[in-house]
């Protein structure tokens, strides 16, 4: 009796869906005029909340991203993602806001008036901006005020100190209740708008040796939809592995090359973490990795692959690689295991702590220095203000972009 | 022969009226440490323990199951009153907890309402971690005894944790917070049952509704959201 209790209590907190709220037909955006990417950049930046504190805090951060307009607060890791343009007499936005770190979430909609920045705007003009919205909270409909006013235009991007944000997973975990599943295409278009230059993916190899994306060592019911087949994912193959397995959302399990390959010409990603979980793949990562680093020069992308080293098994098989020399290496050991590496990135686990001396000798280097995985609010912030690392792996991009976009503004 | 015979008679019967005796006054309410009983003014019990909870995959990601182990102890006070003392320690994790209670018995059934005040610390500087932890944490409860037999009885119990100071360090990064956070119910039920003599065995499942787990706290979780976290105990009272 126990253990049905246990079992059945149990269930009720593996769900992974969140309803996100939708204005479904009384959506507004599909009759507004898309805004020019000038006068985009022109709304990008910090503003301060005027009305709404209790949802957004005291400032926030917008961001276009291509079509979706981004807000990027930091009580629990709020955030917006909405769509809209010019509507006549106002500029017009609608979406839903959601907190990273919980499941609350809600209706938003916001407008600019022409006399409070909007003409401007359409004009690609520099000019005060004051927004004006309301949101509501789950599926009720927007009735609590908002009001926004820009404090400062974000920097240019040769203006920004270069600094990573990089999403876990792709994006993020499939526990953290976004729409899509982690380790897919989706996922890291969808990290785009969370505010993410980068992403980290997880690769294992199947039975017939397909570089896979996945993260767990097996097939289990927490990243994949009840199916035919369960257990590691090295006694399946490729066609197995495509056929039999949808994971959680209904996506297919991609491949390193397909995801490789949507990143190159999909996204603006700049920066790709491959995390191998087998050592054997290096065989067919490795060569993957060139293919790829050599298409985006050729191609004028700002795109770097970089190899993974998470354990000492993975960096002796990267080692013994006759090609380990032309591909970049992110080595998670210590200090003197980069130098043996040679690799260009020191990616320490987050709990060592900032770490200063070590991060000033892998700058002396010529090196790069990213840390991992990187949620905890609290220290995000401490990290972000007092640490000297080029980037941060987190399943919260849209906080650490937060951070990092105030602490740019200053 | 007959001698030998004779005296192996005797001590076998003056035996068995000793262990009749004995059985006839073992009462598991006298006995009992886990129920809510009223204690006689300086009456002490302890008991030792341990238990193993399912800490939730999405916190560890890993399959993880931890180790408690529990030292509990009571003391009889005037007027209804027991004050309890309650060591868990992982190693890593450690938790003190002082509390008062008081306690009412209605014939096979009792009924007891407490407070406990607990320390929590944690240390832990090896496989890439340099963190520490402390905290307080305030467990208002209740709890409800019921006897079904001379040997065995039944304890259910409630507690509501409140946490209201963490300091936590990561290196040289350290960070507080003062925030009254209830982190979520924990509804207990445990069985004492006559082992032999005088000695009880107690088997309880604990079955926590929760944000925050304070053995796990190394995972540095911030999923602000309920997780189930059961846990089997065993303890002795000797």
């Amino acid at each position: 009796m126990i253990t049905v209790l246990v079992t059945a209590c149990s269930k009720l907190y593996d769900n992974y869906y969140l309803n996100l709220p939708s204005h479904g037909d009384q959506t507004l955006v599909e009759e507004t005029r898309p805004l020019t990417e000038r006068s985009k950049v022109l709304m990008d930046g910090i503003y301060r909340v005027e009305k709404g504190n209790d949802l957004l805090g005291d400032t926030v951060v917008l961001k276009w991203h291509k079509e979706m307009l981004s807000m990027y607060g930091k009580p629990q890791g709020v955030y917006a993602l909405m769509k809209g343009g010019d509507l006549d007499s106002v500029l017009f936005f609608q979406g839903y806001w959601r907190r990273a770190l919980s499941d609350e979430t809600g209706l938003i909609d916001f407008y600019i008036r022409r006399s409070e920045g909007g003409a401007e705007l359409i004009h690609e003009i520099a000019t005060p901006i004051t927004m004006k919205g309301l949101y509501g909270n789950d599926l009720s409909n927007p009735s609590d005020r908002i009001v926004l006013s820009l404090i400062k235009r974000l920097p240019t991007q040769k203006e920004l100190q270069r600094f990573g944000v990089i999403a876990h997973r792709g994006g993020g975990r499939t526990s953290d209740k976004l729409p899509v599943s982690e380790n897919t295409p989706k996922m890291i278009e969808f990290a785009e708008y969370l505010g993410a230059k980068g992403v980290e993916i997880d690769t294992r190899l199947s039975k017939d040796d397909s570089v896979m994306c996945y993260h767990d060592s097996d097939i289990n019911i927490r990243l994949t939809q009840k199916g035919p087949i369960m257990g590691p994912v090295e006694q399946y193959t490729f066609n197995q592995l495509r056929t039999l397995v949808r994971l959680y959302h209904g996506e297919q399990m991609p491949t390193l090359r397909e995801m490789l390959e949507f990143m190159l010409h999909k996204t603006s990603m700049t920066f790709v973490w491959l995390d191998n979980k087998d050592a054997k793949s290096m065989e067919k990562t490795i060569p993957m990795v060139m293919e790829f680093n050599k298409a985006a020069k050729e191609m004028g992308r700002d795109m770097v692959v970089v190899i993974g080293m998470p354990n000492a098994e993975i960096m002796e098989a990267y080692l013994n690689h006759p090609d380990h020399k032309r591909v970049p290496a992110l080595c998670e050991l210590t200090v003197s295991d980069v130098e043996k590496v040679n690799a260009a990135i020191w990616g320490p686990r987050w709990t060592m702590g900032i770490q200063s001396q070590e991060v000033k000798t892998i700058h002396s280097q010529g090196r790069f220095a990213v840390l991992w995985t990187l949620d905890d609010p609290v220290f995000m912030h401490e990290f972000v203000e007092q640490g000297e690392f080029d980037g941060m792996l987190t399943n919260y991009p849209t906080l650490l972009s937060y951070y990092y976009y105030v602490k740019m503004c200053r | 022969m007959k001698k030998l015979l004779t005296t192996l008679l005797v001590v076998l019967f003056a035996f068995s009226l000793v262990a009749e005796e004995k059985k006839k006054e073992f009462d598991i309410v006298e006995r009992s440490i886990m129920m809510p009983k009223e204690y006689r003014f300086k009456e002490m019990n302890w008991m030792f323990g341990f238990g193993f909870a399912k800490v939730p995959f999405d916190w560890v990601e890993m399959a993880l199951q931890a180790p408690l182990f529990y030292l509990h102890g009571n003391l009889g006070l005037p007027y209804g009153f027991v004050a309890n003392l309650d060591v868990q320690t992982l190693f890593v994790s450690n938790q003190f907890r002082l509390g008062l209670k008081w306690n009412k018995q209605f014939g096979r059934f009792s009924a007891g309402v407490g407070y406990d005040q607990a320390f929590m610390f944690g240390r832990m500087n090896f496989l890439g971690f340099a963190n520490r932890v402390t905290g307080w944490t305030a467990y208002p409860n209740v709890s409800a005894g019921f006897v079904l037999s001379k040997n065995i009885a039944f304890t259910l119990n409630a507690e509501f944790p409140v946490i209201t100071h963490m300091r936590r360090t990561a290196g040289e990064i350290e960070t507080s917070t003062d925030r009254n956070a209830f982190v979520g119910p924990t509804v207990s039920l445990f069985m004492e049952q006559r082992l032999y003599k005088n000695h009880i065995l107690i088997l309880g499942v604990k079955n926590s509704f929760t944000k925050y787990f304070f053995p796990a706290w190394m995972a540095f979780s911030t999923f602000n959201r309920y997780y189930y976290v059961p846990e089997l105990f065993c303890g002795f009272k000797l």
